[in-house]
């Protein structure tokens, strides 16, 4: 078959060849104009009129004014704390329960787990921020709970403090983290696993040496996906963070809905993204280094006679 | 399955995860059963709230848009989405690399940042915060799920029944229309549902560009909620979250496997 097809196409006319390309051109035309239009152009904006004025002449005041205001970069430095927290923390909890998901669970439940993890990974972001917020709010399910326990006042919450906000970016992050590593712990032949520990490895080995070579990939694909988007939330900290609670996404929400100082806002979008890339750049340098430095005194004989069966 | 304790305390910590992932929304829902004004226990059940749900118009009228908006702009990236795909499929890596790179990057810029961006771009070009400013931002930011799944599909498509197609006598639209695309159906319509999932949600970009006095459903209930507690959005929220099984579970059907479609999309890529 395959060689009668060129075959059939030698015959056609110098008219008809043209065809193909055409087609292909038209194929991609909406799509990239869409493209170039409104994700390239607005990324070379955001580089752009961060160095534009009011009066759009070329200026870096914009980033001088970000660098050295002690409260953009104390809001900087926070924003790139609570993101690094939360995924971190998002990924340790979620870790587990998606190896379990993998490897300890009937095929059957895992399609309803799958489906519950879910719900919250496409249900609208504002609806878990009210669900959270009744959730956790004095006089509301959790805090009755502990107070008939007596083991709060009955108006306490932490509603309102950092640690609303901390919690609630966690809980923002977890469906994803689950996902992804349940896909990594899935990948990861279960007779490599039976292999280290017939040949006597303790949990706490197979994981540093077995599970976390063969996942680290995917840990730095989880962290970077969940890291800029975190470091970019402004919604969860202006509803549930209170006054101590900010980060640089409200400042850059504020600027941007005045309108007055959209230069300014670019500025802080890209400082902020700028510092966002190089935490994710660290991080990923980190993995790949502890991966080598590990692999370098790894007795190697653990994992490669197993893969081979 | 071996019983071991290993084993069962990963399973526990599984478990109680779920617990911890459905509290907002197990919450949301009782509380939309309960009585109080503030979303307060001790409960006492009342359907009060979704009475009230049908006479808030604010609300009510935020919904409409929202669907509105995303049925357009759903409509237009699978269109769009799909030619894309083809498109892809059969261009030179010049193009196709810089393609991915900009979907790519749409799916990792935080919104907040891209709305800036386009912000200025729509400053620009005079189009400022009007709907079609809204409608072609939702579609771009939409568009990268679209292609991701329905290339996913494509790649995973063998050329044999096209080939088997052509070789007996059917021409290339024909072939395309009879049996490219009804073997691509499914991912089309995944593709379609998650692009409007996606849209209806995009919070941050509807707040910047959407026309003054206009409200998205996400829009609306953020200025709601930041003067307190009202339990009627708990009402609608329940009315959303059952929506959101129901959509579950037809992409489950569609698709085989809603969970795989979500984790390949952000990891195929790399």
């Amino acid at each position: 078959m395959a060689a009668t097809a060129p075959h059939r196409r030698a015959g056609r006319s110098p008219l008809r060849s043209a065809g193909p390309a055409l087609g292909r051109a038209g194929l991609l035309a909406p799509g990239l104009i869409l493209l170039v239009a409104l994700a390239f152009l607005p990324l070379v904006a955001i580089v752009i009129s961060g160095f534009l004025n009011d009066r759009s002449q070329f200026t870096a005041a914009n980033f001088a004014h970000v660098l050295t205001s002690g409260i953009y970069l104390k809001l900087l430095g926070r924003t790139l704390a609570v993101a690094f927290l939360t995924t971190a923390v998002a990924i340790a909890l979620a870790w587990p329960a998606a190896l379990a998901l993998a490897r300890h669970t009937s095929p059957g439940s895992r399609t309803v787990i799958l489906g519950l993890v879910i719900i919250p990974y496409i249900t609208s972001q504002l609806l878990l921020i009210y669900g959270f917020l009744s959730l956790i709010q004095a006089g509301g399910p959790v805090s009755f709970v502990l107070s008939h326990l007596h083991l709060v006042d009955a108006h306490a919450s932490i509603l309102y403090t950092p640690w609303a906000n901390i919690l609630m970016l966690i809980y923002e992050n977890l469906p994803a983290a689950i996902l992804i590593m349940y896909s990594a712990s899935e990948s990861i032949d279960a007779s490599v696993l039976e292999a280290a520990r017939t040949l006597g490895a303790r949990p706490w080995y197979v994981f540093l040496r077995v599970v976390w070579p063969l996942s680290s990939a995917m840990v730095v694909v989880n962290f970077t996906l969940n890291f800029v988007q975190t470091v970019g939330a402004f919604a969860e900290p202006a509803i549930l963070g209170g006054p101590n609670g900010q980060m640089l996404g409200i400042a850059i929400q504020a600027q941007l809905s005045t309108g007055a100082s959209q230069g300014f806002a670019v500025a802080l979008s890209l400082v902020l993204l700028v510092a966002s890339l190089v935490v994710v750049g660290a991080v990923a340098l980190l993995v790949s280094w502890m991966r080598r430095a590990q692999a370098g005194g790894t007795p190697r004989r653990i994992v490669t006679p197993a893969t081979e069966v | 399955m071996r019983r071991n304790p290993g084993a069962f305390g990963l399973r526990t910590w599984l478990y109680v995860l779920l617990v911890v992932l459905a509290l907002p929304v197990v919450s949301m829902i009782a509380l939309s059963f309960n009585a109080s004004r503030y979303g307060t226990l001790p409960f006492r059940f009342s359907t009060h709230w979704y009475r009230v749900l049908t006479t808030d118009s604010a609300l009510l009228d935020a919904v409409r848009t929202s669907v509105t908006l995303a049925s357009e702009v759903t409509v237009i990236c699978v269109i769009v989405g799909t030619l894309l795909t083809f498109g892809l499929h059969k261009a030179s890596v010049v193009v196709a690399g810089p393609v991915n790179a900009l979907l790519l990057a749409l799916l990792t810029v935080p919104a907040l940042i891209l709305s800036a961006g386009l912000v200025s771009v729509f400053d620009w070009i005079g189009l400022g915060q009007t709907t079609l400013a809204l409608v072609l931002a939702s579609v771009v930011t939409s568009l990268p799920f679209v292609v991701l799944i329905e290339s996913g599909r494509l790649q995973g498509l063998s050329p044999d029944y096209a080939e088997a197609a052509r070789s007996l006598g059917a021409g290339p639209l024909r072939t395309f229309l009879t049996v490219t695309v009804p073997l691509m159906a499914p991912s089309i319509v995944a593709g379609g549902m998650l692009a409007f999932v996606i849209c209806f949600n995009n919070f941050a970009i509807q707040l910047f560009l959407a026309p003054i006095g206009i409200s998205t459903l996400p829009v609306q209930i953020y200025s709601m909620v930041r003067l307190g507690v009202t339990p009627d959005v708990n009402a609608l929220g329940a009315i959303i979250v059952a929506s959101t099984v129901l959509l579950i579970i037809v992409l489950n059907w569609l698709t085989g496997n809603a969970a795989r479609l979500l984790t390949n999309t952000p990891t195929r890529e790399r």
